[in-house]
């Protein structure tokens, strides 16, 4: 039997609807809430309704305002009096006999809300204001958001004192910050250049006095000047970097495993298995790592401290934790590459190097393009990780956009802004993967 | 046969999971409130105060939800999708006033056990002339010291700057930390500049805070601006080497442990010290700023308080005030003190069997030598991220002195305008 094409047409749609359905519910809905949010002042406390109201207040603004006499009806009986006799207070749980099952009252439904929102809002009340794109134009102003030029002091009144620098330092951080040409002699007066080394050294003979000034002259003006990265700048950093050496670690590992290694599925799921581990775990298995075994190594005593070094601190784990999951994924596109196809090539004399880059890498563009979508849009959307080792810390130093979201809106209660900020990042997500997956599928291979 | 008899296995197994997931929804056949909280020392003690209320209250049960970190954050989403906890466990002055003004919380003033509560404390839950919640417990941030150490070097506890700094170089001297550090986390930072802050400002900070949330002043105005970031500096100075890896269990450790003689923190943190080292022996003294000996007041202040929520169902809602009421019989108290080893807040509540360090801060409690947590009172995102992230970052250098105070004031500004 063949069925019309009216039925075929009935059919398609029939099986289509749920998922368009759910992706409506769960994608489109909360999408078109979202902005709409971006565009008020909620502070993610205050109900869209008021819960009570002044006395006067409700006076005036409502009843005194309110002409028709059916609202007034419905506000009065929504809006109740309280014991004080000074708060009009909402009935949240009105009385309802015929709910049944021994219940006798009931929560405000969706209905009754809608329907006081919208007479409170003829007479000017409402909660959340709608303040256009405000929101959006805020995070050009904010300061940590983007990135910008600080001041960094290094040297602070209770530290002991700097025995020598470098004359290069010496001249840029500290000598160039000073107006007045007593301090300057004086600042000469304590550290002599010395023409072997080419440094300036503290002179030995010091006394309390002459001490105490160098300690104030010091933490004043020794200081530089350093970039910032601000939100924005850690996010691209994090992203470009993470995205580069998880998928170069991944292919090598690929490389290195589909060859006929003796263990190779032993190594294989060794190096799958960061991925399996809880985040939480991972990231207590690093703090341990970067406190007790690095500093052993490198010689640098605090990591993930420190502001400079805790931005490579994160890079790390999280490049250790994402390589596995690519690594299979590249495992899988070199598997499929027919044997065939490198063995005639070897047969007509190219080299081994020839062959990965003229057979295995052009055939294996479908797990290249998969691969960096999967972690390009990982990492510009990275929050756990980062949040498990450092909350973002130190200062702002490692706070990645959805961090920062977290911290705007919870933290700070300036929920509309950071809807905003939302906003901004899932365009951001949506237009780079877009353009990265439209150039990848250009060039790939059919067979 | 065997497939028939698999999908009757597997259908029931599918109605079980059903019926199992619906039932709680009609077991409840007493009154069922909730009561949310965030104090994760008390998890026992707190499971031991509800059983003892509902031995009382035999038609009531109580159902404890305790969210340790971010618990604002749960709360917020939970108050927004209409699921409020009938009973909150909320921070004094600011998260209480948030929560009062949006209306979520009932309003309590004239309620009988708040006649109960000492005047002292009512402040931390007055808002518009109305009280929103119960004040619970008094706490203190301050130094804490190891009496131990400061014996075995003859150290007295020191009442100006000056007697600090030859206490550090003393115990610097003798290869002991005077300070355990705190510095992964930036809330004890934010804490530390708005103790100093207070402290310095004194009598100043009442009018203070009136300028400022109108916007017509700045964070240095009441204070000798080059001693606050000097007392930072003194304090970075005298802190472990790796002080910025620090996190709050490895500032214990090392005070616990003896390895460092002071700590400054609240004194719940004494509390995890003792479950380290039972045989600490602890006081408990205020931060001296300058060399009167004065001015050195104990930064100390109601912590937790309890809220009703204004949405809960009128029955459970009595139920709720019910076990307010409960909060302060003698047995309650009795809890809350020796169980919990909270101050408490009721009028002649005895304090007398607690240790050392809580009888110190009771001790500047009764004197009247305490300043009010002034940070509970700036805007919360004044608190949150320019106090707690300014300080942090000007502890690692990566904020200027000036930087901090222009973070704080414009974000003060920020938030009165809006």
């Amino acid at each position: 039997m063949v069925a019309s094409k009216w039925n075929k047409k009935f059919y398609f749609w029939l099986f289509l609807f749920p998922a368009l359905a759910l992706y409506g519910i769960f994608f489109i809905f909360p999408l078109i809430q979202g902005v709409q949010y971006s565009l008020t002042d909620w502070n993610g406390i205050v109900p869209e309704i008021p819960l009570s109201m002044k006395k006067d207040e409700f006076d005036q603004q409502v009843l005194g305002s309110l002409h028709d006499g059916r609202d007034r009806e419905l506000i009065t009986k929504y809006y109740k009096l309280e014991s004080t006799g000074s708060f009009y207070q909402l009935q949240n749980w009105i009385s309802d006999e015929t709910l049944g099952g021994g219940a006798t009252s009931r929560q405000l439904n969706e209905k009754e809300r809608r329907q006081i929102k919208s007479i409170l809002k003829k007479v000017g009340i409402t909660p959340i204001k709608f303040i256009g794109l405000d929101n959006f134009r805020e995070m050009l102003k904010d300061e940590r958001f983007l990135p910008r030029r600080t001041q960094r002091f290094l040297f602070s009144e209770f530290e002991d004192l700097p025995v020598s620098f470098q004359e290069k330092d010496f001249k840029q951080k500290l000598l160039a910050h000073l107006t007045e040409e007593e301090e300057q002699a004086f600042l000469s007066s304590v550290y002599h250049f010395n023409e072997a080394e080419k440094v300036y050294a503290l002179t030995a003979d010091l006394d309390f006095e002459r001490e105490d000034r160098l300690r104030m002259l010091l933490s004043d003006n020794l200081y530089e000047y350093r970039w910032e990265r601000g939100v924005i700048g850690f996010t691209l950093f994090f992203t470009f970097y993470n995205v580069l050496f998880t998928n170069l670690l991944a292919l090598i590992l690929a490389l290195i495993l589909d060859t006929k290694l003796r263990f190779r599925n032993v190594l294989r799921s060794m190096f799958f298995l960061p991925n399996v581990l809880s985040l939480i775990i991972v990231a207590y298995v690093w703090s341990f790592m970067f406190r007790l075994i690095f500093p052993a190594l490198t010689g640098i005593s605090v990591w993930l401290g420190s502001p400079d070094l805790a931005p490579y601190a994160s890079l790390i784990v999280s490049v250790w934790q994402g390589c596995g999951y690519l690594m299979v994924i590249y495992l899988a596109g070199l598997q499929t590459i027919p044997a065939e196809l490198v063995e005639a090539s070897a047969v007509d004399g190219a080299n081994g190097l020839q062959r990965l880059f003229h057979i295995k890498f052009p055939l294996l563009l479908p797990a290249f393009t998969i691969c960096l979508f999967y972690s390009l849009s990982n990492s510009l959307k990275s929050f756990d990780i980062l949040w498990a080792l450092n909350q973002g810390g130190p200062g702002y130093a490692t706070t990645s956009i959805v961090i920062d979201i977290y911290k705007t809106a919870f933290m700070q209660n300036r929920y509309g802004y950071a809807t905003a900020k939302a906003i901004v990042l899932c365009l951001g997500i949506i237009i780079l993967t877009s353009t990265q997956l439209y150039m990848m599928k250009k060039r790939e291979v059919e067979l | 046969m065997k497939a028939r008899l698999r999908k009757v296995l597997f259908s029931s197994l599918l109605l079980l999971v059903l019926v199992v997931g619906i039932c709680p929804l009609y077991a409840a056949g007493k009154t069922e409130i909730e009561l949310y909280y965030y104090k994760q020392e008390i998890v026992k003690q707190m499971e031991a105060m509800t059983v003892a209320f509902s031995k009382k209250n035999p038609d009531i049960s109580i159902k404890l939800t305790m969210i340790p970190n971010d618990n604002m954050v749960t709360l917020k989403a939970r108050m927004a999708s209409g699921d409020a906890p009938e009973i909150i466990q909320l921070q004094s002055y600011a998260a209480v006033f948030e929560f009062a003004a949006a209306g979520w919380l009932a309003d309590l003033t004239n309620e009988p056990v708040m006649s109960k509560v000492v005047d002292g404390a009512k402040n931390a839950v007055t808002y518009n002339g109305r009280m929103y919640a119960l004040p619970m417990d008094l706490a203190g941030i301050g130094i804490i010291y190891n009496k131990e150490i400061f014996n075995q070097y003859g150290l007295k506890p020191p009442t100006t700057f000056r007697e600090l700094q030859s206490v550090c170089s003393t115990l610097k001297k003798n290869d002991v930390v005077p300070f355990a550090a705190l510095l992964k986390a930036n809330w004890s930072m934010g804490h530390i500049i708005s103790m100093l802050h207070t402290t310095l400002a004194g009598e100043k900070l009442i009018p203070w805070l009136e300028q400022m949330n109108r916007g017509k002043a700045s964070f240095a105005d009441p204070i000798d601006n080059r001693q606050l970031y000097r007392l930072l500096d003194f304090y970075k100075a005298n802190l472990h080497d790796n002080a910025a890896e620090m996190d709050q269990s490895e500032q214990h450790a090392a005070f616990a442990s003896g390895e460092a003689a002071m700590m400054v923190q609240g004194l719940w943190a004494y509390q995890a010290c003792l479950s380290i080292n039972p045989d600490l022996d602890c006081g408990f003294i205020p931060f001296p700023v300058n060399e009167k000996a004065a001015d050195t007041k104990l930064f100390a202040d109601v912590d937790s308080t309890f809220g009703l929520s204004a949405t809960a169902k009128p029955e459970n809602m009595r139920a709720a005030k019910l076990f307010l009421e409960w909060l302060a019989t003698p047995e309650a108290v009795k809890m809350w003190v020796e169980d919990c080893k909270l101050v408490p807040t009721f009028k002649g509540a005895d304090a007398s069997k607690m240790e050392a360090p809580f009888q110190d801060l009771v001790g500047y409690m009764n004197a009247g030598k305490t300043n009010p947590w002034a940070f509970s009172m700036y805007p919360v995102a004044v608190f949150e991220d320019a106090c707690k992230t300014g300080a942090q970052e000007y502890m690692l250098g990566m904020r200027s002195r000036d930087g901090v105070t222009e973070f704080i004031d414009a974000t003060w500004k920020r938030e009165i305008n809006r």
